[in-house]
């Protein structure tokens, strides 16, 4: 039986055809558009969290297609799009970790699962 | 938390957030057990990939593999994984299996998630 973690990981691929295969081109690449969308529909809440101050979403986003575009062509291909994913995976988990301490602060404690 | 302020935030995120939430949280069930609360040390991996990534990592089941998959991933040599170590570890997982997903699919006659 799956696990729940493979599950999630199954998930991730999931989201990641569904637009890299969207009407912009039918194959296995997220071009530049279908990252943006992607992102801004699927990692919106991240997105707000992890935008560096004063700067624009429009560049942030670039800036990441950029920074997961290592062989600098028009597109990511799968493993150059978890790159990204990682990334705002390691900012969420800072973030929970932010969360955790501003509740302790205000005497609320450090809640680990179950979730 | 109450169960209504949860369930609305679950609500408000997306399907990649919550596979993202679910990464982190089994991180965390695993972490809390043994040394330092946020990482991982050997035994706490071998754990989390024995109940969690049984199907995906098949071959990791003996000693001396997590014995060198821990040793690869612990890229600062302090004997425990960081999330972010952790996370390398997770994306390979994941592009392996995505890989595989394009192989099966191969051998079939039309190409459909």
């Amino acid at each position: 039986m799956t696990s729940k973690l493979e599950k999630a990981l199954n998930d991730i691929i999931e989201v990641y055809h569904k637009y890299s295969e969207s009407e912009c081109s039918e194959d296995d690449y997220l071009q530049k558009d279908e990252f943006k969308k992607l992102l801004k529909k699927e990692a919106n809440s991240f997105l707000r969290c992890t935008l560096p101050h004063g700067m624009e979403e429009a560049d942030y986003i670039e800036d990441l297609f950029q920074k997961a575009n290592k062989n600098k062509n028009e597109y990511l291909h799968f493993e150059e799009f978890v790159t990204t994913l990682a990334k705002l995976a390691i900012h969420a988990h800072n973030m929970s970790h932010k969360a955790v301490k501003q509740g302790e602060e205000q005497g609320q404690g450090h809640v680990h699962g179950p979730h | 938390m109450s169960q209504v302020s949860q369930t609305l935030i679950k609500e408000e995120f997306s399907e990649l957030e919550k596979a993202i939430e679910t990464i982190i949280n089994i991180f965390h069930q695993y972490s809390v057990r043994i040394g330092h609360w946020d990482t991982l040390a050997k035994k706490e991996l071998k754990q989390l990939i024995d109940r969690h990534l049984v199907n995906f990592l098949k071959t990791q089941k003996d000693h001396s593999a997590i014995d060198s998959l821990f040793k690869e991933l612990d890229k600062n040599k302090d004997q425990q994984l960081s999330f972010g170590e952790f996370m390398i570890l997770i994306t390979r997982v994941t592009i392996a299996t995505h890989e595989h997903i394009h192989q099966e699919e191969g051998g079939q006659q039309q190409h459909q998630h």
